[in-house]
């Protein structure tokens, strides 16, 4: 049996920056739950062992870090020096800590030697032990540790690796120190950048507090405006829950809302969120001022609003030649003629008035075109938006064909059912909602028996109506569709946190991957602790920005049974309230 | 070596569908069916108590059936049954739609890693149970069908279906059949040969239907239906039964288990006449809870229009419930006279029936629970099906399975020019997908699955400490 | 240290484990498939071309022609980068965890790290994949809120359950006996480095 089970395996986490610092003693934090050490820093001789104390102490206070002399560090760069290897041993009963350990390095080699010392033990065992660098800054910004404020559940952690992050998060205070100030001791970790470095971001983030507030206050009024009386009455809150340009607005506002406020963000994620929609709004009304420089060069608008009335007009004439299509024998199929008769006409005088209405319109459209492409200038998908709303305008006699030809197919499938329940002797019970057997008198069988072949006969008329206006429909629906899918794109995509994961992928971490260093025998395991960053579609998916329009997403089956059943479809959303 | 040892079965198996040692030989057998648990009924415990005592007598055992839900993949049962549920779509009342060819790959897969010898197939509803015969018979094993029901002649659909039950058992090795009446049934449904067809009840475990008679309540009459709520059970007839009966005798109550789409009926005739304490619904009912009802009862009452084997009655005598049934297929061979009442499919002959098992309840002339549990515990066992199945089996392994040629030449000769044709053109397409997995993924490099099944299975004990004391050598010798 | 055998895998395409022991504490366990085989992607590249310059000579539009050298580059890309991996590999280390790293083809690395604290039990497995029925190898994590629920499982060496079967190579030697070296392997290290011993027991059990 050359295999036993060993004792646990101790585990020493040694920052990268301090590999080349000078000899001296090893602080940090020892997780006895672990078995592992956190070196945090290297004191360098020479040092007054009181002083080094009282220093731990104060840092102790301020971090609420155990921290604590963990060993000793030894960097000679020449031969081993012999007195100096037991003045190491000595510290050892200066600073008592169990176990003591020690590290040093010889001269340019990779390979450090490294012991642990247990004066209190009485199984002197060989311990196996991990060396694992890590990178203080990196492990810092990734944010893998618990959420500071959260003190209290550190005992349950303290098992994981967790841990060890949060060790490092905590003693942030110790990186903070000036590096030029002269202390009584003298310490090497990773230095976080002077405050030289950061004076221009200090001078942005006082120059930005006055514009918040201003634009805060400008967004109040604009908000207050908004809520106001006027725009509540009943055909003005219809018409702007339908149209998709007021939605959009709202949205946007919402977020100069978010950013512009004063509230410091709370967490990392609020932080991202803020930083998200700012970029994405920023990228949004640079493609609008773009699609707005191009659209006012060289009349495009006129040409715009030129090609306009005719393709409408086109449109409606088309329609007019379908429908005289229908009202013939479409696709040889033979039809109720009174029924089909009526039901061209209607539609036929449906389309005239139509195409009144836009000639009446066409003198003033280039300028309709001119003033609404100015709201280019707001951002790329307000402008989107408006384009979906004049798409939903300009087809609006299309969704009238619909809605008359769906009403009517939904009436009729919903009497001939009920009349084959009839049939069967049974009805539907709606106070239990289920269905009941019955029994029915001659007189109801028989009139019942009239209006189902009265409906069943006039149903393929309907149904014919209904198929050719629904598929136009869908073509109109679908178009809408794409637009708001572009839109939500574009509101959705958290940029800043895809471009941070391109430049700094540290800072989104998903965990942490380990290397193993090119060893040698006799001398303990290197690893390279590494930051293991977030995939793109897990960043996407985490810091995706909601959005207002959350379609009703009916499965396809149920769309198709909505269809059948002659249910109205929209490409809006849903309120609570019915449309009609 | 212990790996060699622990598959001993399957390295036997695999010796080949060619040649087959006779007598003791062990089996392994692959029952497919549409039809297994978590789903509740006959056929489904049918499957499930036959494997366990086939395992019981030494053959390796699995079950092959549809996903259920969110029970898809390999599954162990006790004793080790493995049970494949197959992702495959279901069409119609938990029977999987079927094209004849898209299971093949799989089972094939099952067939091959698990070395299977024979294949039996259960209950001629479920379109697996057919497609699995379909394939194997392709792939040279035998194969083994039980049918579970009976069916019409008259109308369109049995007409369909018997044409595709002989299709499907014209090349069956053997036949099982619950009942003589289910028996006479199959052969002229399915045109076969009398001789290929064999009888083996079922079976109930009788010591999970023990009488109770403290859980009665004697001041009322109570009577039990435990049976799925669809029309082949005659439920209509139970929904003119009840307001008829409660009107003529106040103390009378009934007990229904069971789920259905009739279920509707029978809460139209509770509100109709006002039977809301009188007629209580209890819905599905778990297998384990079935006692529990039936103990409660003094009375059974089954209406069922068409039944191969009735397991329920025999559950219920074994109960000591007194039993009126109707008399319609199987159901007269099931229990002896004194034990049952047989009526007519009538509400009229029901009910005179029903009142003949009251009068004799009140005159205290029916025999007590206890004595009647003795009785009827003898009768049907699962270890004397499990024999008799295993003697269908070693008649099955001496039989040659039919070449393509005479397979082509059977279907053609029996089942009409214009079937037989078409299937036998089925058959051959089969047979070339076959081929065609076949050089995708040569046998050779599925690998065997690991026994689980019977007292040497993998993961007993003994397999554990066998494996351990293994790994300690490996652990020496690196 | 480093040993290599080879194996087939579920698809019948030869493989190779090496495992190589890094200290007493620390192993790695590698399974490389078979690189790229040229005649494969000729096959594939020259029935994409060809398909092309039959279209191009119904239609006679030059376009179908670039939209074929471009699909097969992107194709290529996709699947190099995407797909083909050419290497899992599963480091153990002692107390810490195991870390399971997959190279494509192209170079990209994908790496997950689980904390021995996570880790419940390694367990082979058997389960229906595509139109097969397969053995692998996974390792079932704690549940953080319930000690004994599985939050999730993770199937190791993926790659090895599917393969094209263009590659003819011949190993003898059968899946599962790989599948249980390498279990017999990780079993021994997660073991020896967990820190209940009592799980000995039901790691290898399988569900």
């Amino acid at each position: 049996m050359s295999l036993q089970v060993t004792a646990m395996v101790l585990k020493v986490f040694f920052p990268s920056c301090c590999s080349s610092a000078d000899s001296g003693i090893l602080i940090g934090r020892w997780i006895s739950e672990q078995n592992s050490a956190v070196v945090l820093a290297v004191v360098h001789f020479p040092f007054i062992p009181v002083q080094v104390k009282q220093y731990l102490g104060e840092v102790q206070r301020v971090t609420k870090v155990s921290v604590s002399v963990l060993g000793s560090w030894s960097n000679s760069k020449q031969e081993k020096e012999e007195s100096l290897s037991e003045f190491l041993e000595d510290l050892g009963t200066i600073f008592c800590h169990e176990p003591w350990i020690q590290i040093s390095k010889e001269g340019d080699s990779k390979f450090w030697s490294c012991s642990i010392l247990q004066k209190h033990s009485k199984n002197p065992q060989e311990e196996e032990i991990i060396l694992v660098y890590y990178d203080q800054r990196k492990v810092m910004l990734s944010h893998l540790h618990p959420p500071l404020d959260t003190a209290g559940q550190r005992a349950e952690d303290a098992s994981k690796l967790s841990a060890i992050f949060d060790t490092v998060a905590r003693s942030q205070v110790l990186f903070m120190t000036d590096r030029y100030d002269e202390g009584p001791i003298k310490l090497t970790h990773w230095q976080s950048d002077g405050v030289e470095a950061s004076i221009i971001v200090e001078l942005l983030k006082q120059a930005s507090v006055p514009a918040c507030m201003l634009l805060t206050f400008l967004l109040s009024l604009l908000s207050g405006i908004c809520r106001s009386r006027v725009l509540k009455f009943w055909p003005l809150s219809f018409l702007w829950s339908k149209l998709s340009t007021c939605e959009q607005l709202g949205h946007r506002l919402q977020h100069l809302q978010v950013i512009s406020s004063n509230k410091k963000a709370q967490n990392q994620n609020q932080l991202m969120r803020k930083a998200n929609i700012f970029v994405s709004l920023l990228i949004d009304v640079a493609l609008g001022i773009l699609l707005m420089s191009w659209l006012y060069r060289k009349n495009r608008i006129g040409q715009l609003a030129d090609t306009l009335i005719p393709v409408a007009d086109h449109v409606a004439e088309e329609l007019q030649d379908l429908l005289q299509w229908l009202m013939g024998a479409p696709a040889g199929l033979k039809m109720n003629r009174a029924l089909d008769q009526v039901l061209g006409r209607f539609f036929l005088y449906h389309i005239h008035l139509w195409i009144s209405y836009i000639h009446l319109l066409s003198p003033f459209i280039e300028m309709i075109l001119w003033y609404v492409g100015l709201s280019a200038c707001l951002g790329l998908t307000v402008a989107l938006c408006i384009l979906s709303d004049i798409v939903a305008l300009l087809t609006f006699h299309i969704y009238c064909f619909y809605v008359y030809g769906a009403r009517l197919y939904c009436l009729k499938i919903y009497g001939l059912s009920s009349l084959w329940r009839l049939f069967r002797g049974k009805k539907w019970n709606v106070l239990r909602q289920r269905v009941d057997s019955c029994s029915y008198d001659l007189d109801q069988l028989f009139i019942g028996t009239l209006l189902f072949t009265i409906l069943l006969f006039l149903l393929p008329t309907t149904a014919l109506y209904y198929l050719v206006f629904t598929l136009l429909r869908l073509l109109v629906v679908i178009v809408q569709g794409i637009i708001h899918l572009v839109v939500d794109l574009i509101d959705s995509l958290p940029l800043y946190s895809l471009i941070l994961r391109l430049c700094r992928s540290y800072r989104l971490a998903a965990g942490v991957k380990f290397r193993v260093l090119e060893q040698q025998d006799g001398k303990p395991l290197r690893l390279l602790m590494q930051i293991n960053p977030l995939s793109y579609g897990r960043v996407v998916q985490t810091y995706r920005l909601p959005t207002y329009s959350c379609y009703p997403r009916d499965s396809w089956a149920s769309l198709c049974k909505k269809l059948f059943l002659g249910e109205l479809i929209y490409p809006w959303k849903h309120k609570g309230d019915k449309q009609n | 070596m212990a790996p060699g040892s622990a598959q001993g079965a399957p390295a036997a198996g695999r010796s080949g569908p060619g040649m087959q040692g006779g007598g003791p030989a062990a089996h392994i057998v692959c029952m497919v069916s549409d039809f297994f648990y978590p789903n509740m009924g006959g056929v489904e415990s049918h499957v499930y108590q036959l494997s366990q005592c086939l395992i019981e007598r030494g053959h390796k055992v699995l079950v092959v059936t549809h996903a259920y839900g969110h029970r898809k993949g390999v599954r162990y049962l006790s004793s080790g049954l493995k049970v494949y549920y197959l992702p495959l779509k279901v069409m119609y009342n938990q029977s999987t739609a079927t094209t004849l060819f898209h299971s093949l790959p799989l089972l094939r897969y099952i067939f091959v890693r698990e070395r299977v010898t024979i294949v039996h197939a259960h209950s001629s509803f479920s379109a697996m149970a057919h497609d699995a015969l379909f394939h194997a018979k392709t792939m040279g094993l035998r194969t083994v069908f039980t049918d579970h029901s009976l069916f019409g002649f008259a109308d369109v659909s049995s007409v369909l279906t018997n044409k595709l039950l002989t299709v499907s058992l014209c090349d069956t090795n053997h036949i099982i059949c619950v009942s003589y009446t289910s028996k006479e049934n199959t052969v002229l449904r399915a045109a076969l040969d009398p001789r290929i067809v064999s009888v083996i009840p079922n079976a109930v475990d009788p010591t999970d239907f023990t009488p109770d008679p403290s859980r009665r309540d004697d001041s009322t009459i109570t009577i039990v239906v435990v049976s799925r709520l669809v029309y082949r059970k005659g439920i209509d007839l139970l929904s003119g039964i009840i307001p008829e009966l409660c009107q003529k005798y106040p103390e009378l109550h009934f007990l229904v288990g069971g789920e259905g789409p009739k279920r509707i009926i029978l809460e139209e005739v509770r509100e109709r006449y006002q039977l809301h304490d009188r007629v209580r619904l209890l819905g599905g009912l778990e297998h384990q809870d079935v006692r529990n009802v039936l103990v409660q009862g003094h009375i059974f009452l089954n209406t069922s229009l068409t039944e191969a084997f009735c397991m329920a009655i025999v559950e219920a005598a074994s109960c000591g419930l007194q039993v009126v049934s109707t008399r319609v297929g199987g159901i007269p061979e099931v229990l002896p006279e004194n034990l049952i009442i047989l009526c007519e499919p009538s509400v009229k002959s029901l009910c005179d029936g029903l009142e003949k098992a009251i009068a004799q309840l009140r005159s205290g002339t029916l025999p007590s629970p206890e004595t009647v549990h003795k009785e009827v515990k003898t009768f049907y066992t699962w270890r004397n099906v499990a024999e008799r199945t295993e003697k269908v089996y070693d008649r099955v392994a001496d039989e040659v399975v039919l070449p393509m040629k005479e397979r082509l030449d059977r279907l053609m000769a029996h089942c009409g020019p214009v079937t037989g044709c078409i299937f036998a053109f089925f058959a051959v397409l089969n047979f070339l997908l076959l081929v065609f997995l076949r050089w995708m993924t040569p046998d050779s490099i599925i690998d065997v699955a690991i026994d689980a099944t019977g007292p040497k299975g993998a993961w007993t004990k003994q397999y554990f400490l066998g494996k351990k004391r293994r790994a300690k050598e490996e652990l020496a010798d690196s | 240290m480093a040993e290599q055998r080879r194996f087939l895998s579920a698809a019948g395409v030869p493989i190779a484990l090496r495992r190589r022991q890094h200290s007493a504490s620390c192993r790695e366990l590698a399974v490389r498939g078979p690189r790229l085989q040229l005649r494969s992607l000729s096959a594939v590249t020259s029935a994409v071309w060809l398909a092309a310059y039959g279209l191009f000579a119904l239609s006679e539009n030059s376009m179908v022609l670039s939209a074929a050298i471009f699909i097969t580059l992107i194709g290529l890309i996709i699947y190099l980068h995407f797909v083909k991996i050419d290497q899992e590999s599963l480091l153990v280390i002692g107390s810490l965890g195991i870390q399971v790293t997959s190279s494509y083809a192209s170079g990209k690395e994908s790496t997950t790290f689980i904390e021995m604290a996570q880790v419940k039990d390694v367990v082979i497995n058997e389960a229906i994949h595509m139109q097969k029925v397969i053995y692998y190898l996974c390792i079932l994590l704690q549940d953080p809120e319930d000690p004994q629920g599985v939050s999730e499982v993770v199937p190791l060496f993926q790659f090895c359950f599917h393969g094209n079967n263009l590659s003819t190579g011949r190993v003898d030697s059968s899946r599962k006996e790989e599948l249980q070296a390498t279990i017999g392997l990780l079993d021994r290290s997660v073991q020896k480095l967990s820190r209940d011993p009592g799980a000995e027991e039901d790691s290898s059990s399988i569900k």
